[in-house]
C-alpha cells in the first residue's frame, strides 16, 4: 500500500503543487489588494477551487493509466485491485484539499478576523472542502471507467453542468436552504452555495447524505475498476 | 533560380495564404463597417490593437509547424540548403506577412479618416505596436521550433506574449517596455511654456508626425531584442535539433503562471498601496461629511441619525490625529458648513455661508454664520442681509423640493442660481454674493461691515464659474479656455482666481492648485488637466495638458468618481459607493469604498497611489494636508495616511 501511495505521490505531486500555488496566490493576491470585501473575493477564490480542483484530480488518476497503457501493469501486480483505487483516492482527495487547506491557511494569515469573524471564514473553507469532495466522487466514478483524459475530463465537466443546471433549476424554482428537497440535500452545490443559510441541523443531514452517496459511488467504482475492459483480449 | 529565392517563393506560397485572410478581417471586415456607418468611417485600429499579437503567434508557429514535423523535416535536412538560411527566410517572410496584415489596415484608416479617430490614434499604433508585434512574434517562432507541436507552440506564445503585456506593469526595472508608456509619452509629449520640449523629436520611420523622446528608444531596443532573441534560440533549435517535450505539465504551468502575472498587474493597478498612519474609530451612525484642515487644526464635520450635523475640532499633532468634542450647531441647516473658512491665528472660529427663506416667501437671503467652537455648547452668531434676493432659487427647504417664482429683483438678475461664498486673508473677510461685503475681523468674534460693493460675475455665472467645463463636458476639442472671475476690491487677480476655482467655491468636479485645473467629466471616469498659462486682471486662461482615460481593468474595478480634492500636485479622487439602482453595471456590483490618487504635475495625469477599504461604503471629507500627509472619512473611521512612499 505504502509503495502506491509512493508512485501516487510522485506521479500527481506537481499537481498539488500547481492547484496549491495558484489557488493560494490568488487568495492572497487578492486579500493583499483589498479592491473588494474579503468576503466576496474568498467567495470567488472557493468558487474557483469548487469547479476547477474536482475536474484536476480526477480526470488524472484512472484515465491517465489506462490511455498511456501502464493500468495493465498496474493491475498485474500482486495487490488486489481495490487497494490501488484506494491509493489513487486518497490522493484524489489529498489533490481537493491541499490547496484548500493551503489557501485557508494564507487567508487567516494575510486577514484573519479583518472583515470576516475567524469562524465565518472557517465555515466557508470547510463548506467547499466538502462540496469539492463530493464532485470528486462523482467525477471519479463516473470516469473510472473511461479510456483516455480528454472523455473523462467531459464527463467530468459534463457532471458539473449537470449539477449547476439542477441547483439552478432548484433555487429558481424557490427552494431554499432551510426548507431544502431531497435533491438539494443530495447536491453537492447545497453545501457551497446554499450551506451558509441554512440550518446546521440540514446541513448535518446534508452532508451525512453526501458522504453515503460518495462511499456507495467509491465501492461502485471499485467494482468498475477491477472488471476487465471489454473489447480488449 | 537561386536558392534563396527558391525558399523565398516556396515561403511566400505557403503563407500568403495568412495574408489574406488577416487583411480580409483588418481591412475587408472594416470596410463593411464604414459602408454601414453613418458618416463611413473606417475602424480598424481597435481590432489591429487587440489581435495584432494574436495574428503574430498564429502567424509565427504556422509558419515554421508545418516543415519542422516528422518526414518532411527529414527531407529539408537531407537537402543541400543550410539550416540558417532557410530559417531564416522563414522568419522574414512571416514576419513580413505579419507587419503587411497589420500596418496597412492602419495606413487606410489614417488616410480615410483623415484625424476624426474614436479609438485610440491609429498613428501611435503603427509607430509603435509594430516592435510588439515584432517580438510576439519572435517567441512564437522560436516556441514553434522548440516544441514542434503546434497547439501547444500557440498556447505558450499567447502565454509569453501576455507576459510580454502585463510584466512591465508589474516590475519597474522593465517598465520602459510598457506599451502604454511609449503610446502616452508621444500623445502628451511634455511642455513648458505651451511648447514642446526640445528632448522630443519627430519619429523618422513615420511618414506622419508622432513624437518621442530618446527614453522611448528603450522601448523599441527591448522589443528588438526580444525578437533577435527569438530568432537566435529558434536557429539554435533547429540546428542542433533541440526539442521541448511537452506536456500537461508544462501547458499548465505557463497558463497558470501568466495568471499569476495578470494577478499581480491587477493588484498593482487597483491594489492598496498608501501608507496608513492612524485610523480613528466613529462612533455608531456617524458618519464623516466633510474634514478641513491647514495642516495644524481643523475641523470635522459629522451626521449622526439622532443628533444631525456636528463638529469636532481637530489637531493635527506629528504623531497624529487628536480630536475635539462633538458639537451641535444651532440652525446648522440654514448654512453651508463645508464652505466655512477661518483665520490660520482663530483656527476654531469659522465663518461660514448660507442662506435662509424668508417668511411667506419662497424666496431665500444669503447669510453669514459667525460659529465659536472653542466653548463646550458652540455659539451661532448670524447676519442676514435679506436685500440680497436671488432669482430662480431651486432648493431643498423642510425636506420638500420648492422652485421658487421669480422675484423682480431687477438689481439682482441671476442666470443661474449660486451658493453664496467665503474668503478669508489679512484679518478682512470677503462674503460673495451678488454684492460683496467686506469685513474687517480685528475682533473675530464680532465682524465688523466695512463696504459693500457690487461685483460682476459676468459673463459667466457664480456656480459653474469657468467655461473649461463646458468645453471639457462637451468633448469638443480644445487647446486654451478662459476663466472669468469678479473684481474684488483689496484682492489680487490669483486671490480672486481662488475665489472662483478654490476650494470653498463649491465647484463639483473641478480642483485647482498649484497653477494646474483638474476636471472630471460627467460619467465620473475621465479626467482632464489644464495648467494656468496667463492671468491678467479678469481672466485666467488655460491650456490643455492631458487626459486620463481609465484602462479596462481599473474601468472594471473602479467606479465613478464622487468627491474630490487636489494638492502637492496629486488629485484625489474618491470613487462612488455602489448603488442600488447600479446593479446592471458589473463593475459597480464590487462593494467597499476606494480611493485613487493622480500625479498631475507631469503632461498627462497618472493614477499613482490606491487605497480600498471593502469595510467603508463610502469616503468623504477629502483633506490633502500641506505636508503631504492625507485625511479621509469614512463611515466608520477617520484615517491619517502617511505621505505618499513615491511619486
Amino acid at each position: 500500500m505504502q509503495g502506491l501511495l509512493w508512485k501516487e505521490w510522485h506521479e500527481q505531486r506537481w499537481k498539488l503543487a500547481f492547484g496549491s500555488l495558484m489557488l493560494a496566490a490568488f487568495a492572497f493576491v487578492g486579500l493583499r489588494a483589498r479592491v473588494i470585501a474579503d468576503d466576496s473575493l474568498l467567495r470567488y477564490v472557493c468558487g474557483i477551487a469548487v469547479l476547477l480542483l474536482p475536474l484536476l484530480s480526477s480526470t488524472a488518476l484512472v484515465a491517465a493509466e489506462r490511455s498511456d497503457g501502464t493500468l495493465g501493469s498496474l493491475l498485474a501486480l500482486p495487490v488486489q485491485a481495490w487497494r490501488v483505487l484506494v491509493a489513487k483516492t486518497v490522493m484524489g482527495v489529498a489533490l481537493c484539499a491541499g490547496p484548500i487547506v493551503l489557501t485557508a491557511m494564507v487567508s487567516f494569515a494575510v486577514s484573519g478576523g479583518r472583515e470576516m469573524p475567524a469562524g465565518a471564514m472557517a465555515g466557508m473553507f470547510a463548506r467547499t472542502l466538502l462540496a469539492a469532495l463530493s464532485l470528486f466522487f462523482w467525477m471519479f466514478a463516473l470516469s473510472v471507467r473511461l479510456p483516455n483524459e480528454t472523455r473523462a475530463a467531459l464527463v467530468a465537466v459534463g457532471v458539473l453542468v449537470g449539477w449547476l443546471i439542477v441547483s439552478l433549476g432548484l433555487y429558481s424554482a424557490g427552494a431554499r436552504g432551510t426548507e431544502p428537497s431531497l435533491l438539494w440535500v443530495t447536491n453537492p452545490f447545497f453545501l457551497f452555495f446554499m450551506g451558509r443559510d441554512g440550518q446546521s441541523s440540514v446541513l448535518a443531514i446534508a452532508i451525512c447524505m453526501q458522504a453515503i452517496i460518495a462511499l456507495a459511488l467509491w465501492l461502485w467504482a471499485v467494482r468498475q475498476f477491477a472488471k476487465p475492459q471489454e473489447g480488449r483480449s | 533560380m537561386s536558392r534563396t529565392k527558391a525558399l523565398l517563393w516556396k515561403e511566400w506560397h505557403e503563407v500568403r495564404v495568412l495574408l489574406a485572410i488577416a487583411l480580409f478581417v483588418f481591412v475587408g471586415l472594416p470596410m463593411v463597417g464604414a459602408m454601414e456607418d453613418r458618416v463611413h468611417r473606417f475602424s480598424a485600429s481597435p481590432w489591429v490593437f487587440l489581435l495584432g499579437g494574436l495574428l503574430g503567434v498564429l502567424v509565427g508557429v504556422g509558419t515554421v509547424s508545418r516543415d519542422l514535423n516528422g518526414r518532411l523535416e527529414d527531407f529539408w535536412r537531407s537537402r543541400p540548403v543550410g539550416v540558417a538560411r532557410w530559417v531564416l527566410v522563414k522568419y522574414f517572410i512571416g514576419l513580413g506577412v505579419v507587419l503587411a496584415a497589420l500596418c496597412i489596415p492602419l495606413v487606410i484608416e489614417i488616410v480615410l479618416n483623415q484625424g476624426s479617430n474614436v479609438w485610440t490614434n491609429p498613428t501611435l499604433i503603427l509607430a509603435w505596436n509594430p516592435f510588439v508585434w515584432t517580438a510576439g512574434y519572435g517567441v512564437a517562432f522560436a516556441a514553434a521550433c522548440l516544441i514542434r507541436r503546434p497547439a501547444h507552440a500557440a498556447v505558450i506564445s499567447i502565454a509569453a506574449l501576455l507576459v510580454l503585456y502585463f510584466l512591465p506593469y508589474a516590475l519597474p526595472p522593465i517598465q520602459f517596455m510598457e506599451l502604454s508608456w511609449v503610446m502616452d509619452g508621444s500623445e502628451f509629449p511634455r511642455e513648458s511654456f505651451g511648447h514642446v520640449l526640445s528632448i522630443y523629436h519627430r519619429i523618422p520611420w513615420m511618414p506622419w508626425r508622432v513624437l518621442y523622446e530618446p527614453r522611448q528608444l528603450l522601448f523599441v531596443l527591448g522589443m528588438l531584442v526580444v525578437a533577435v532573441a527569438g530568432l537566435a534560440l529558434a536557429l539554435a533549435a533547429v540546428k542542433r535539433d533541440w526539442r521541448i517535450e511537452s506536456g500537461q505539465k508544462l501547458i499548465y504551468w505557463s497558463i497558470g503562471g501568466v495568471i499569476l502575472v495578470v494577478l499581480s498587474t491587477i493588484a498593482l493597478q487597483v491594489g492598496t498601496n498608501l501608507p496608513i498612519l492612524q485610523r480613528l474609530d466613529l462612533p455608531e451612525n456617524c458618519e464623516v461629511e466633510s474634514i478641513q484642515s491647514d495642516g495644524s487644526h481643523g475641523v470635522i464635520l459629522t451626521w449622526t441619525d439622532k443628533v444631525g450635523q456636528r463638529c469636532q475640532t481637530l489637531r493635527v499633532a506629528p504623531t497624529g490625529l487628536e480630536l475635539g468634542p462633538p458639537l451641535a450647531v444651532e440652525n446648522s441647516r440654514y448654512m453651508n458648513l463645508q464652505g466655512a473658512v477661518s483665520l490660520p491665528e482663530h483656527p476654531n472660529i469659522l465663518y461660514v455661508p448660507g442662506d435662509r427663506p424668508i417668511a411667506d416667501s419662497k424666496a431665500l437671503y444669503p447669510t453669514l454664520s459667525v460659529v465659536n467652537l472653542n466653548v463646550a455648547e458652540a455659539q451661532t452668531e448670524t447676519l442676514s442681509f435679506p436685500g440680497d434676493k436671488s432669482a430662480l432659487w431651486v432648493r431643498k427647504i423642510d425636506g420638500e423640493w420648492v422652485e421658487t417664482e421669480t422675484l423682480s429683483f431687477p438689481e439682482d438678475k441671476s442666470e443661474d442660481f449660486y451658493l453664496p461664498r467665503v474668503y478669508a486673508w489679512n484679518n478682512r473677510l470677503y462674503f460673495l454674493g451678488i454684492n460683496c461685503r467686506t469685513f474687517d475681523l480685528s475682533e473675530p468674534l464680532k465682524p465688523r461691515l466695512v463696504s459693500t460693493d457690487q461685483i460682476t460675475w459676468q459673463p459667466l455665472p457664480l456656480r459653474r464659474a469657468n467655461v473649461l467645463s463646458f468645453l471639457i463636458e462637451s468633448g469638443a476639442p480644445f487647446e486654451t479656455g478662459m476663466v472669468y472671475f469678479p473684481d474684488i476690491p483689496g484682492l489680487s487677480p490669483r486671490q480672486r482666481l481662488e475665489t472662483v476655482l478654490g476650494p470653498k467655491a463649491g465647484l463639483i468636479n473641478e480642483r485647482f492648485s498649484d497653477d494646474t485645473l483638474t476636471t472630471v467629466d460627467a460619467s465620473g471616469d475621465r479626467l482632464t488637466t489644464c495648467r494656468l498659462e496667463l492671468l491678467t486682471d479678469h481672466s485666467a486662461t488655460f491650456r490643455r495638458l492631458g487626459v486620463y482615460t481609465p484602462t479596462s481593468l481599473e474601468w472594471f474595478y473602479g467606479s465613478p468618481g464622487q468627491e474630490f480634492a487636489q494638492r502637492n500636485g496629486l488629485f484625489y479622487e474618491s470613487l462612488r459607493p455602489s448603488q442600488p439602482w447600479d446593479t446592471w453595471d458589473t463593475r459597480r456590483q464590487l462593494d467597499g469604498a476606494r480611493l485613487t490618487v493622480f500625479s498631475v504635475d507631469g503632461p498627462r495625469p497618472r493614477p499613482v497611489f490606491h487605497f480600498a477599504a471593502p469595510d467603508e461604503r463610502s469616503f468623504r471629507g477629502l483633506c490633502p494636508l500641506p505636508d503631504g500627509r492625507l485625511l479621509l472619512g469614512g463611515e466608520h473611521h477617520i484615517y491619517l495616511f502617511g505621505p505618499p512612499p513615491r511619486k
